[in-house]
């Protein structure tokens, strides 16, 4: 040891520091300093990466249900090298559970669980609770749908448990629902209670292990001591650690974040982390009254068991335990990875999951643009996604209209996903299908399998077949069902799932640009088109209009004009004659108010136009297309200065008190296209859901 | 050099290099509010009219502004509040705009109880009607702001003005990036 000086020697004298210390780094290692020592101490390391990098995230985190996903967004985003740190937190926690594997595994090779280590085993073993308590409380923290979903599942399970279960989780949830008390609950059980609990074990187990030394042969002509041979490869090894972590923080640039939590999403792919993955697995194996073997029972007796060891050492032949240990942890381990490739080869073959999958990145993305451009509402994550047109407006006009209507020429397309097995294939048909013409004849499997996903109704209309892909072919077959909808089965060969999709009839106008000039001139110029009232016998009068009308384009764009500047911009609270007075003065005239009234007013009124304003058959226009109108337009599409001139048959079904005014806002929105655009991505979108089924099988990686 | 010093050497270094990818990102992290540069995308903006305003007596007028809080977007809410003093017919300004951010430690400053001058209230700065300084509590004047030229003799004249924050404690006028 270098000399000490006069300082250390006055430290030392008040806190013997100095010499505890040196004594320590003097101790001989049992058979020499080497690799075989360091992962107790690689173990350690790593959980102080995750301490230092927790205390970081600490210091931006909130944990509020509505703030805690911008929190996070925030560091991942905004702050300088966040996405590191809260990347190497989050692979951290995977670099602890797998040391933590191999020092349990080495321990129970070694045997070092025996007298008189039964302390330090013990220790060891609640510190692998705590530790995998931080895994699943941690993973909630982001409140992104990941999280959210995973969590829910996680604390479910807590909630079968016998007698306790119920309560325990309403005390760790905080309630019935998921909200501000399960983040604060989790979040105190992640940054104090286990973090704490860890530390003071591991005080424990570190002055138990110097106590009664490393476990291992002696080897005499081996004399290094702690200092710097031992150090030098325990260094060495956390060092490993930490390249490991940053090389894959670096290439998976960083831990990623899913959309804000939706709790009344349900189409989110939950998965836990993937050492989780075969609890998750072992979920599945059972029917659900049977679960609580896969929940409880083999994990907990595989608990009990590791408990116990150090008592079993004593009570039956030493090596037939010891054996009986190491076949157990082996066994653990083994079934752990079978359970976890069984889990990840039926995603990978399962195309409902793909698909999922895909909606979640969409959203996902989307979620980032939205905070980058606009930044969260005050109201929290949880509005970002429901105030966005394209998000939820669009999933509601999904839902309650494009049944009728299109936007932007699409109408709703339902997908399905089939995936036959081999007795269904069996049983299917596939002389439903014979007599399709193509150039080569398609295999008994392919048909088979088409048959089996398409309706009993479908009609074959065309078939073909793609192999400009070396590694596989297409075959898309297309025809119409009984109702006339356009049914679209998509297939890889090869591949066990079909694809179908299932077009609606367009029986009413395209919605894009609703409440907007480009929306009324185009209707001006030809309301006959699919876009307007083409598909709409009942509303024939803007077509009968037409037909007689001598207004030239420039007087068109005139009216239209006089619909942006008056028309549009309505005012709550102002009557309808209020509001016309405005046009008496003739120097207010407004050329396409004059158009209007020679050639619109013969159908349509302001207000009460003429004697009772429902005696003609037109809707009334005062304030067409202002937020307002369009409103009511959805909610009492029948009032009697509407479409109630028609009868109930033809008139759109009225949506009164099934969508909340915010709701109707953001599909006005979406009419309007009043939002931010979505991003134009790097990678051309895929053209079809089974190509982009079969580009994410390529591309995604099975882990995490 | 031999095996133990060899293993010293390795084992502070390799201690070193944990540390330092530790402690490089960790501090950027830490230090990232210094690197947030706000844009000067201050605009002037309309705060009154001439003939609102009578000759000695200030009035204040709200700057209201929508704020990105971190990640949160506030909508627009008032963010800071200026006084504005109209100046005697032969002053080259007609209008004179003051933060009512006090120079000395931030309070927001207003009009003492004569109506003669400012008062900031947390430490007891006192200010003439024109900014400047009564005691020696805070370290300079009142903060000017900018005021868009106008015609004195219009009382329809929109007063418009660039708001600014300034760093407080020091005696120059430093504006904050």
């Amino acid at each position: 040891m270098r000399n000490r000086t006069q300082f250390s020697e006055w430290v030392d004298a008040r806190t013997s520091l100095v010499s505890r210390v040196t004594g320590l780094s003097a101790e001989p290692v049992r058979g020499g300093a080497g690799l075989r020592h360091v992962f107790g101490s690689a173990l350690a390391g790593a959980f102080l990466i995750q301490l230092v990098t927790g205390l970081l995230l600490m210091t931006s985190y909130v944990p509020s249900s509505s703030h805690a996903w911008g929190s996070v967004w925030f560091i991942e985003r905004e702050m300088m090298l966040g996405w590191v740190i809260r990347g190497l937190h989050h692979f951290g926690s995977s670099a602890v559970v797998i040391l933590l594997a191999l020092h349990l595994v080495q321990t129970i090779v070694m045997a070092s669980y025996r007298a008189p280590r039964e302390f330090n085993w013990w220790l060891g073993l609640v510190m692998m609770f705590a530790v995998l308590g931080l895994a699943l409380t941690g993973y909630l923290l982001p409140w992104d749908q990941k999280g959210y979903w995973a969590t829910r599942v996680a604390t479910n399970i807590a909630g079968t448990t016998p007698v306790i279960g119920p309560i325990a989780q309403q005390v760790l949830v905080g309630g019935i629902e998921y909200g501000n008390q399960t983040l604060t609950r989790l979040y105190g059980l992640h940054v104090g209670v286990l973090p704490l609990v860890i530390i003071l074990c591991l005080l424990g187990h570190w002055a138990l292990a110097r106590r009664h030394g490393l476990n291992g042969k002696d080897r005499p002509e081996r004399t290094e001591t702690y200092w710097p041979a031992q150090a030098f490869y325990n260094l060495a090894a956390i060092g490993l650690v930490l390249a490991i972590l940053l090389g894959v923080v670096i290439f998976e640039g960083g831990a990623g974040l899913e959309a804000p939590a939706d709790p009344t999403g349900t189409d989110y792919p939950a998965r836990p982390e993937w050492y989780f993955l075969a609890l998750y697995q072992l979920l599945n194996e059972f029917e659900s009254d049977t679960e609580i073997i896969g929940t409880m029972v083999i994990p907990g007796t595989i608990v009990t068991i590791l408990f116990l060891l150090p008592i079993l050492d004593r009570l039956f032949p030493r090596r037939l335990v010891h054996f009986g240990a190491c076949a157990l942890i082996f066994g653990v381990l083994g079934g752990a990875g079978y359970l976890m490739t069984k889990a990840l080869l039926a995603d990978w073959n399962d195309a409902a999951f793909i698909l999922a999958r895909q909606e979640a990145d969409e959203q996902r993305d989307r979620a980032d643009q939205l905070a980058k451009a606009q930044g969260l509402p005050p109201e929290g994550a949880g509005y970002l996604m429901a105030r966005d047109p394209l998000s939820r407006g669009m999933d509601l006009l999904e839902a309650n209209c494009l049944s009728c209507h299109a936007y932007a020429g699409k109408v709703r397309v339902q997908l399905q996903v089939a995936q036959p097995t081999a007795e269904d294939l069996a049983s299917a048909d596939p002389d439903r299908l014979a007599g399709l013409e193509l150039g080569e004849p398609l295999s008994e499997t392919v048909l088979r399998s088409l048959a089996f996903a398409l309706p009993e109704d479908f009609e074959a209309e065309e078939i073909s077949r793609d192999a400009r892909d070396a590694t596989q072919a297409t075959v898309i077959l297309r025809g119409r069902n009984a109702v006339g909808e356009r049914v679209e089965a998509e297939l890889v060969e090869g591949r066990a799932h079909v694809v179908v999709q299932t077009e609606a009839i367009q029986s009413a106008s395209d919605l894009e640009g609703f409440g907007t000039r480009d929306w009324i001139r185009g209707l001006l110029e030809d309301p006959s088109s699919p876009e307007y009232f083409g598909l709409v016998p009942q509303c024939s009068g803007m077509a009968e209009w037409k037909a007689g009308s001598e207004l030239t384009p420039e007087q068109l764009d005139e009216v239209a004009d006089f619909f942006v500047e008056y028309v549009i911009p309505y005012r709550e609270g102002i009557s309808a004659a209020a509001w016309e007075l405005q046009f008496e003065d003739p120097e207010n005239q407004h050329p396409g108010y004059e158009h209007y009234m020679n050639e619109c007013a013969n159908c349509h009124f302001w207000g009460l136009g003429g004697a009772d304003g429902t005696g003609v058959d037109a809707p009334n226009l005062y304030g067409w297309g202002s937020t307002t109108w369009t409103r009511r337009m959805i909610e009492e599409p029948g009032a009697r200065d509407l479409y109630g001139y028609l009868a109930d048959h033809e008139q759109m079904p009225g949506f009164a008190g099934q969508l909340t005014r915010e709701d109707l806002d953001v599909i006005i929105r979406l009419l309007k296209g009043d939002f931010l655009p979505l991003q134009a991505s790097d990678e051309a979108p895929p053209t079809s859901p089974a190509a982009a089924i079969v580009a994410e099988e390529a591309s995604a990686a099975p882990t995490d | 050099m031999n095996r133990r010093q060899w293993f010293q050497f390795g084992a502070a270094a390799m201690g070193a290099l944990i540390g330092l990818v530790l402690a490089v990102p960790g501090v950027a992290y830490l230090l990232s509010p210094l690197l947030k540069r706000r844009t000067d995308d201050s605009d002037f903006r309309t705060l009154a009219r001439l003939g609102d305003l009578v000759e000695g007596q200030p009035r204040s007028f709200s700057i209201i502004e929508e704020q990105r809080d971190a990640w949160v977007s506030y909508p627009a809410t008032p963010v800071g509040t200026v006084w504005l003093v109209r100046q005697p017919p032969d002053a080259p300004e007609p209008v004179i705009a003051l933060s009512a951010e006090c120079p000395h430690l931030a309070c927001k400053i207003k009009v003492s109880g004569d109506g003669k001058g400012f008062l900031c209230p947390c430490h007891a700065s006192f200010f003439e009607l024109n900014g400047s300084r009564v005691n020696r509590i805070s370290p300079r004047g009142m903060d000017t702001l900018e005021v868009e030229p106008i015609d004195p003799t219009n009382p329809d004249a929109e007063i418009r003005v660039k708001f600014h924050r300034f760093r407080t404690g020091t005696e120059e006028k430093i504006p904050l990036a």
